[in-house]
């Protein structure tokens, strides 16, 4: 698969014919409103679309297709900011910063920096797929379950060093967080475990569930006990970004990009590591890193620049190796197969004019996300100006039905109640959020990487030091909780005792 | 983590202002760390009777173990840190009996809302429990059914007919 102008060219001139702009239009259309719906992913939408697209030849059927997956990376952020409900495990970064956001009354400028930044990272990152292609999806090979538990190990120690002077309260939160996603059958063995012999506890706690609860019904509990009239506590509402604020965010979404991309090459730890890392690197080169937590616009920036650009890097993989990265590229590459598709290198051969068209058609359809996505800002914003009465209950049943949809179980909607009071408890005793969410999240991929390695090692941990990539990752790992315990104590201060920014 | 707010019996010095429910900062530490500290012994015992088959390399009890153990260590951690410390303290911010009436009243809604879901059928028990809820908290009868009304045509239109969720429907529609 090597690079050719000609191929490129080719490949826009196709993808701006108008049936193909007509199916790219429909799927980015389709892909936001599933990001801003409850309760429907990426992943099921492009499946119960697959049926239908049968009609189609399959050039329209995968640009379709692609579009609705990088456009549900658009319209994901839209409810974390206005109604801080993280649809997915990626937005909670996202929700952190967007909701403070839009609570003073800056939903708009919040809305506007993601679509913009989700825009700058997609498309750079096309470039790296575009040109790079097949350089980079040597990189991804080059990881093994060693890699990957160092590399999860550490987005954990770097979120745990986030919680800042509450550290020993993340290093709870994180513990508990791997606990609750270890309760049910372990996946490699069968056994269960955690259960105190609880049947419905055999089916294990999914983690929508734990962050739905902890941050959407959590934040209502808070706000119903003052009587609050609104969510948005200033008179003034700003509907758009200044060019002060975009111009704020270059950083954060330039950084985002080559966070999310790189990570996106890899198999398996997709979007969720990828937004709280680009999180992380944001709030430790900022100048005034105590703003992040409180609405800093670069917070907003950074994890949905870093969402998009992991989206565009996981092409690199499907289309060089036929590796899907995540359960929604997995869907799509069911996509491929329907139409006797078979990614990997000889695809670039056999097919250039097909996968040319899909990489041209990626960039024109980011384009038209931002434009579909910038009007619709004031739209959704207002959402935020609803009075709290009747807000309120509308987030629970919204909660209600994105928890019931992750399994059709109403036990994930009870585990969701349960962590709605955990949350609020986490609230008024200043427990910092993320470390909980981030390690329930990552729990079972974990699990799963030290298995493999340890067989690999045959049993020894040394594994993760004698790989340099694996070494360099635990290495980075030790620090950052090291150097925030040095900072406690050379500093005194009573860590559990001060105001915890999650 | 149900810690809740047990009567307290603040120490010494602690600078206790006069409203019936005070928590200091450093008491919801201590009781929280000495939970959580609970609560990774109940993860260690339960451990205990978790069979590991011989050769296994990672074997399904060590990482409950290990992280049950760093949840003990740290929750003690925090109880210790926080009854030796002697400093400025910050105040838990806990409801008036009225937020506590309004926090009671929609944890008892939501409840009865999930019990309910699977009988009515989620767009019906949405409707009562908007319209219950938004009444409650705005006192206008009116606007709180419009809202229920629309919220159970949205559900049964947009996410059982048109996107087919397998939302439960009651039991009228079997």
């Amino acid at each position: 698969m090597n690079f050719s102008w000609d191929l490129l060219i080719q490949g826009f001139g196709s993808a701006l014919g108008p049936v193909n702009l007509f199916w790219a239009l429909v799927g980015c259309l389709v892909g936001t409103l599933v990001g801003v719906l409850p309760g429907i992913g990426p992943s099921s939408a492009i499946a119960i679309l697959l049926p239908l697209t049968t009609f189609l030849p399959p050039t329209p059927a995968i640009i379709m297709m692609a579009a609705i997956y990088y456009g549900a990376m658009y319209g994901g952020s839209t409810t974390a900011i206005v109604v801080n409900i993280p649809g997915e495990a990626s937005s909670v970064p996202t929700a952190m910063d967007g909701y403070e956001m839009a609570k003073q009354g800056r939903a708009g400028p919040a809305l506007a920096i993601s679509a913009i930044s989700s825009f700058v990272a997609g498309t750079l990152s096309l470039v790296g797929l575009t040109f790079f292609a097949p350089v980079l999806s040597n990189f991804a090979l080059a990881f093994g379950p060693p890699e990957y538990f160092a590399l999860m190990f550490m987005g954990l120690s770097l979120v745990i060093s986030l919680s800042g002077k509450a550290l020993l309260k993340g290093m709870i939160g994180a513990s508990v967080g791997l606990l609750i996603s270890l309760v049910g059958q372990n996946p490699l063995t069968g056994a269960s475990r955690l259960t105190f012999g609880s049947e419905d506890l055999m089916a294990g706690v999914n983690f929508i569930s734990v962050i739905i609860g902890l941050f959407a019904l959590g934040e209502v509990f808070v706000n119903v006990e003052q009587k609050i009239a609104l969510i948005v506590d200033k008179k003034k509402i700003e509907w758009m970004p200044t060019w002060a604020d975009i111009n704020q965010c270059w950083g954060a979404m330039l950084r985002s990009t080559g966070v999310g991309f790189f990570m996106g090459l890899l198999p398996g730890c997709a979007p969720a590591v990828t937004t709280f890392v680009a999180y992380d690197l944001e709030k430790r080169v900022s100048k005034h890193p105590e703003r992040f937590g409180h609405g800093a616009i670069e917070g907003v920036a950074a994890p949905e620049g870093a969402n998009n650009a992991t989206c565009s890097g996981g092409f690199v993989p499907l289309f060089a190796f036929g590796l899907p990265t995540g359960p929604a590229l997995a869907v799509l590459l069911g996509g491929f197969m329907m139409y006797g598709l078979q990614p990997g290198p000889l695809l670039f051969q056999q097919q250039p004019e097909f996968v040319w068209a899909v990489i041209a058609s990626m960039y024109i359809g980011n384009a038209m996300c931002l434009i579909l996505n910038l009007p619709l800002v004031g739209m959704w914003a207002r959402i935020a100006i609803i009075p709290f009465p009747i807000l309120g209950p509308l987030i629970v049943v919204f909660s209600v039905i994105g928890a019931y949809s992750i399994r059709f179980l109403m036990f994930d909607v009870w585990v969701a109640l349960v962590f709605g009071v955990v949350g609020y408890l986490m609230r008024k005793f200043r427990f910092p959020m993320a470390p909980l969410v981030l390690a329930s999240v990552l729990a079972q991929m974990l699990e799963t990487a030290l298995s493999q390695a340890l067989v690999i090692s045959r049993g020894s941990p040394f594994i993760f030091f004698t790989r340099p990539i694996a070494c360099a990752f635990m290495i980075l790992a030790f620090i950052s909780i090291i150097r925030g315990f040095w900072v406690q104590i050379k500093y005194h201060r009573p860590e559990a005792l001060e105001e915890s920014d999650d | 983590m149900r810690i809740g707010c047990a009567p307290l019996t603040p120490a010494s010095q602690d600078i206790v202002t006069g409203d019936s429910m005070t928590t200091t900062q450093r008491i919801a530490d201590i009781i929280s760390g000495i939970f959580l500290a609970a609560v990774g012994i109940a993860v260690i015992l339960s451990t205990w009777d978790l069979q590991s088959s011989f050769g296994e390399r990672l074997p399904p009890r060590t990482l409950p173990l290990v992280l049950g153990s760093t949840t003990v260590i740290s929750g003690a951690l925090l109880a210790m840190r926080s009854y030796s410390y002697r400093g400025e303290d910050l105040q838990v911010q806990w409801p008036d009996g009225e937020g506590w009436l309004r926090l009671l009243v929609t944890f008892a809604a939501l409840t009865v809302y999930l019990v309910l879901i699977e009988p009515l059928g989620a767009a019906v028990a949405s409707l009562v429990f908007c319209a219950t809820l938004i009444w409650y908290l705005d006192r206008k009868v009116i606007r709180s059914l419009c809202v229920g009304v629309v919220v159970a045509v949205v559900i049964h239109v947009v996410f059982v007919n048109i996107l087919q969720l397998p939302l439960p429907t009651g039991f009228w529609s079997r």
